[in-house]
This record gives structure tokens, C-alpha cells and sequence, in this order.
């Protein structure tokens, strides 16, 4: 009876029906179709980004006469010789023991240091919030050399060169002000009224963080831990300067065994890119919801 | 927030930050007004520095390298990343998945990234490329001419980092509302179209974003020019802050020269950046 009739009923129903329903199914397996065809250009993309690494893996368990040859050989029996030199041969085994303890100290460093300011910065309503966080967008931008000379210089002068502590407290500086724009946007998403009732119960400021912010902020301290630990692992002009022999990270071992341009020492440098890819896409692909969420969010949202 | 809470909360974080980051940065400005050789105090030389750094041929060929390389990777990354996180968003079923893996060449060490993926075009390593490339006739010395050095430069920097673009800019897709799509389908809007007027002004603070980052990135080029290409100086391919390696601690060890290139990469870079300062200080004053 109102104007607003359906036009259906004013043609013959039936026949506008179906052929609603014709569209509405071609128009459902025209996207279905687009989906699939997404789904296997996208998975052809990162088949095809990944053939750097299957080629490293097959370089290094290649036997020697089979992994220079061009033409590449194809038919061989895989065997590991590259690995075990890597590990009895070489000081990877140390060296990536030590990557591996800077990397927990800056992430204790960084969360312990960072996750109380980023919470300040998120909550503090004057004038230094602000500043603060325009300066850590300036510091992240900064060429690492303008941090990194003067703090080689420095490092020199008070016996700090080549020391685990110069290389973690120059990666903590260096990424704080990453983490701290990340862990803001964090403590941004929850609400004040959590901080008020704790305070209303009686918690200090310092209490309400320590006892109802921190456990909620799970997810954000997570993701801010893995970037820094990822960073140690990663950082290669910051550990090239700060080190020479003694607090030697992984990527300087590498980059150093690379240099020596010898073709026997291709399979060592490839079995070790392997043993550093596998563990770091196994924490790509568990983690992948913090990276994901510490990539994104922060540019989106901003 | 009381300002005692704010202080004892920051304090540490900004103590830190003073320390480990303004001090050396006020140093590097400083000694790039000075002739500072390592392990010894400058002394002042005014402006010396930057004008022997504008006569030097090399460093203005590295400057031209650096500034066409962050331009020519980020336009190529933003329009790849962009057509692949379109192709991502329509993804169902594995989309974290291939995410996850399509993050592996970024998240891996760019050292070990570097090293594998210019071994794909090194003909000792079987010459992968060249093989590909021969089936229509073509062969590319990749690691001794200069254009091809640059090349595989630049197709190292979309191998690494689009997958970061595809990132940002996938997050930007999922945040955009449905109807306005429908309603320009029916008024019979085709894809370029939707894209054009829709999708792309929608997601302009997140291009803006992506092509920010990237030109800095860009522009600050380090490990992978020092991994795929070691001889870059004689090869083309030598960017500023491999330059600043060499003259502040590799052939001289000249810090004051290496600071007056650091000086001038952050000048081009703040000045980048002052657009998206001012909506960070609006953000967060707005709170």
C-alpha cells in the first residue's frame, strides 16, 4: 500500500525472482571465482619470495662437487657435513649464544624501562607527553651513524668497546623510541576508568600500573618484546661498529665469513642462514598476530 | 597524572633517551664542524668538512645513488604491495598463513636475506636469474656492471620490505566500511574507478605512512649494499651511510667527515617528516 513497494510485486513476481536469483548467483561465483584466483596468485607470490632460502637450504646440504655446479645438479644425496662444520668448526655455536643473551637483556631492559614511560606518555595530559613523542618519531628516523659513532667513541673511551652491555644498552636507545610509540597506542586502547577504580580502591598511580595495567597489557608487551628481540638478531651496523671480537652477533659472523669470498666457505655461510631462517619464521609464523599487530596498528591508527 | 607519577614513570626512559641518543646526536652536529680522527678530541674546522664533501665527486655520486634508489624502491614498492594486499584482502581461506609467510624475507636478519638472495644471481651458485633469463636469450652479469648492480639493489629492497607495505596497507583495507563500495558498484563505478575515488582518498594517511617510512628507510640503505655488492664504491652502487662506514672507520677514520653526511641525511629526512610531526603532535595533544 505505501510507495515503497518492492518493485517485484509490480512485474510478474515470479519471473523477477528468478532472475534475482540468477544474478545474485552469478555475481556469487564470479567472486568466488576472483577469491580462488586471488588465493593462488598470492600463494604463487610468496612461493616465489621464499626461493631464496630453498636455494641456500639446498646449497648446503649439497655434497661439495654438487652445489657449484652450473647447470645446478639436481640428483644428490642430501647430507649435513656443512652443518656439523659450522657447529665444531667455527664459533657460530658461541656466537649465536651470545646473540641470544643480548637479546634477552635488551628485552628485559626495554619492557622494564619503556612499558612505565609509554604508559605515562599515554596518560599524561601537559605539554612533555607530546614533545616526548614528537622527539621519538624524530629519534626513530634518525641515520643509525648519528647515534652509533659517538656512541663508539664513548664506548672506547670508557672501555665499553666490544662488550655485551655497550651493544644492549645501543640497541635499547636506539629502538625506544619505536617501542615507546608502539606501546602508547597500547595503553591508549585501555580505558582510564580502569585506572581510576584501581586508584579509587586505593592503589597509588605506581600500583594501578604495577597491578591492573601491566596484566592487561599482555598482547602489547608481547609484541614490543619480540621487535627487540628480533633486533638483536637483525641489527648489523650498530654490531659492526660496537664489536670486534668478544660480543660478536650473528649477522657480523656472517657478513664477516662472506668476506672471505672463498667458495669452501659457501656451504658454512648457507647452512648458517639456515639455521638462523628456520627459527626466525618459526616465530614469524607463531607470533605473526603481535607483528602483525605492532606493524600495523601503530601506522594505521596514527 | 600527577607530574611526580609522570616523572618517576618517564624518567628512566627519558634519562636513557638523553643519554644514549641526544648526547650523541648533539656530538655527531658538533663534530661535523671538527676533524675528529678516532680515539683522538676534534679540532674545529667550520665548515670544512661539508665543503670538501661538496667537491668530493664520490660522495655527491653517492648522494645521487642513495636519493634515486629510495625513489625509484619506494614507488616500486608502494604499487606492488598495493596490488597485493588488494589480492590478499580477497583471500578467504590461509590468509594468515601466507601473511605469515610472506613476512619470513622481511623478519629474517637482512644480513642473511641479502646474502641469499643475491646467491640466486651468482652464476658460481648454479645462476638461477641467468638461467631464467637465458630461456629468452638474455645474460646479465649482475655483481660486476653497474646498472645490473643497481638492479638487483633495488629488487633486493621489493624482495625485503614489500612485504611490510602489503602489511600496513592490508590493516588500512580491512579498517574500510563496505557501503561505500556497494553503493558506487550500483551506480555503476568500474574497479579503477571505486580505487581512485574510494579506496585510495580513504587510505591516504596510510599511503602516506608507508612512503614516508620507505623514503627514509630508503635513504639510510646499509646492509644489503654492503652484503650483495662489497665493492660498491667501484661498482655504482655505494649509498651515503656505506660511504659514512668507510670514511669514519673504514679507509680513513675521519668521524668528523662521517658526521657532516649523518648531518645532512637527517636534515633531508626532518624535513620529510615535518608533515607527519604534525599530526603525531596533534594526536597526542588532542588527548
Amino acid at each position: 500500500m505505501s510507495v515503497l513497494t518492492p518493485r517485484e510485486d509490480l512485474t510478474f513476481p515470479d519471473a523477477a525472482h528468478a532472475a534475482n536469483t540468477r544474478a545474485r548467483a552469478a555475481k556469487v561465483r564470479r567472486e568466488r571465482l576472483g577469491t580462488v584466483a586471488a588465493t593462488v596468485v598470492v600463494a604463487a607470490v610468496v612461493l616465489g619470495m621464499l626461493t631464496p632460502f630453498v636455494w641456500a637450504g639446498l646449497t648446503a646440504v649439497k655434497p661439495f662437487w654438487a652445489a657449484f655446479t652450473n647447470p645446478p645438479t639436481w640428483v644428490f644425496t642430501p647430507q649435513f657435513e656443512a652443518f656439523g662444520d659450522l657447529w665444531r668448526g667455527t664459533h657460530f655455536a658461541a656466537i649465536l649464544l651470545n646473540t641470544l643473551l643480548v637479546a634477552i637483556a635488551a628485552v628485559l631492559v626495554m619492557l622494564v624501562v619503556g612499558a612505565p614511560a609509554a604508559y605515562a606518555f599515554a596518560r599524561y595530559a601537559g605539554i612533555i607527553g607530546p614533545i616526548l613523542l614528537v622527539l621519538a618519531v624524530v629519534l626513530r628516523t634518525v641515520p643509525r651513524f648519528a647515534v652509533v659513532l659517538p656512541l663508539y667513541e664513548a664506548a672506547r673511551a670508557v672501555g665499553l668497546y666490544d662488550t655485551n652491555v655497550a651493544l644492549v644498552a645501543a640497541f635499547v636507545a636506539v629502538n625506544m623510541p619505536f617501542t615507546l610509540l608502539l606501546l602508547v597506542g597500547f595503553f591508549r586502547d585501555i580505558p582510564v576508568e580502569l585506572d581510576e577504580a584501581a586508584m579509587v580502591d586505593g592503589c597509588s598511580r605506581l600500583g594501578a600500573f604495577r597491578r591492573v595495567i601491566v596484566p592487561v597489557m599482555g598482547p602489547g608487551l608481547v609484541t614490543a618484546g619480540v621487535f627487540t628481540f628480533l633486533v638483536a638478531f637483525q641489527e648489523y651496523l650498530i654490531a659492526l661498529t660496537l664489536t670486534q671480537n668478544d660480543a660478536v652477533t650473528v649477522p657480523v659472523f656472517i657478513a664477516a665469513q662472506r668476506g672471505a669470498d672463498e667458495t669452501s666457505t659457501y656451504q658454512l655461510l648457507a647452512a648458517a642462514s639456515i639455521a638462523l631462517v628456520l627459527p626466525i619464521a618459526f616465530i614469524a609464523v607463531a607470533a605473526r598476530k603481535y607483528l602483525v599487530a605492532g606493524l600495523g596498528g601503530g601506522a594505521v591508527k596514527g | 597524572m600527577r607530574r611526580k607519577d609522570f616523572l618517576t614513570l618517564a624518567g628512566p626512559a627519558v634519562l636513557l633517551m638523553a643519554a644514549l641518543l641526544l648526547v650523541p646526536l648533539v656530538t655527531t652536529v658538533v663534530w661535523s664542524f671538527q676533524n675528529v680522527p678516532v680515539g683522538q678530541p676534534g679540532t674545529f674546522t667550520g665548515l670544512a668538512n661539508y665543503a670538501e664533501l661538496l667537491r668530493s665527486s664520490r660522495f655527491l655520486n653517492a648522494g645521487a645513488f642513495t636519493v634515486g634508489y629510495a625513489i625509484v624502491a619506494t614507488v616500486l614498492k608502494v604499487a606492488l604491495g598495493y596490488a597485493l594486499a588488494l589480492l590478499l584482502a580477497r583471500v578467504r581461506r590461509g590468509r594468515t598463513v601466507l601473511l605469515g609467510f610472506l613476512l619470513a624475507s622481511y623478519i629474517v636478519p637482512s644480513v642473511v636475506g641479502a646474502l641469499d638472495f643475491s646467491w640466486l644471481f651468482n652464476d658460481v651458485f648454479g645462476g638461477v636469474v641467468n638461467r631464467g633469463l637465458g630461456l629468452v636469450g638474455v645474460q646479465v652479469n649482475w655483481l660486476v656492471d653497474t646498472w645490473p648492480a643497481r638492479t638487483l639493489v633495488v629488487l633486493h629492497a621489493l624482495w625485503h620490505e614489500v612485504p611490510f607495505v602489503v602489511l600496513v596497507l592490508l590493516a588500512g583495507l580491512q579498517t574500510l566500511p563496505e557501503e561505500p563500495m556497494e553503493a558506487a558498484s550500483l551506480d555503476g563505478a568500474n574497479w579503477w574507478q571505486k580505487q581512485r575515488y574510494l579506496v585510495v582518498p580513504a587510505l591516504f594517511p596510510v599511503f602516506s605512512f608507508v612512503l614516508l617510512i620507505s623514503l627514509m628507510d630508503g635513504l639510510k640503505v646499509f646492509d644489503s649494499i654492503r652484503i650483495m655488492t662489497p665493492a660498491a664504491e667501484q661498482l655504482g652502487t655505494e649509498s651515503l651511510m656505506t660511504y659514512v662506514y668507510q670514511v669514519a672507520l673504514g679507509d680513513s677514520l675521519r668521524l668528523g667527515m662521517g658526521s657532516a653526511v649523518n648531518v645532512l641525511t637527517m636534515v633531508v629526512t626532518v624535513l620529510l617528516l615535518i608533515p607527519f610531526l604534525r599530526s603525531t603532535w596533534k594526536g597526542a595533544r588532542a588527548l
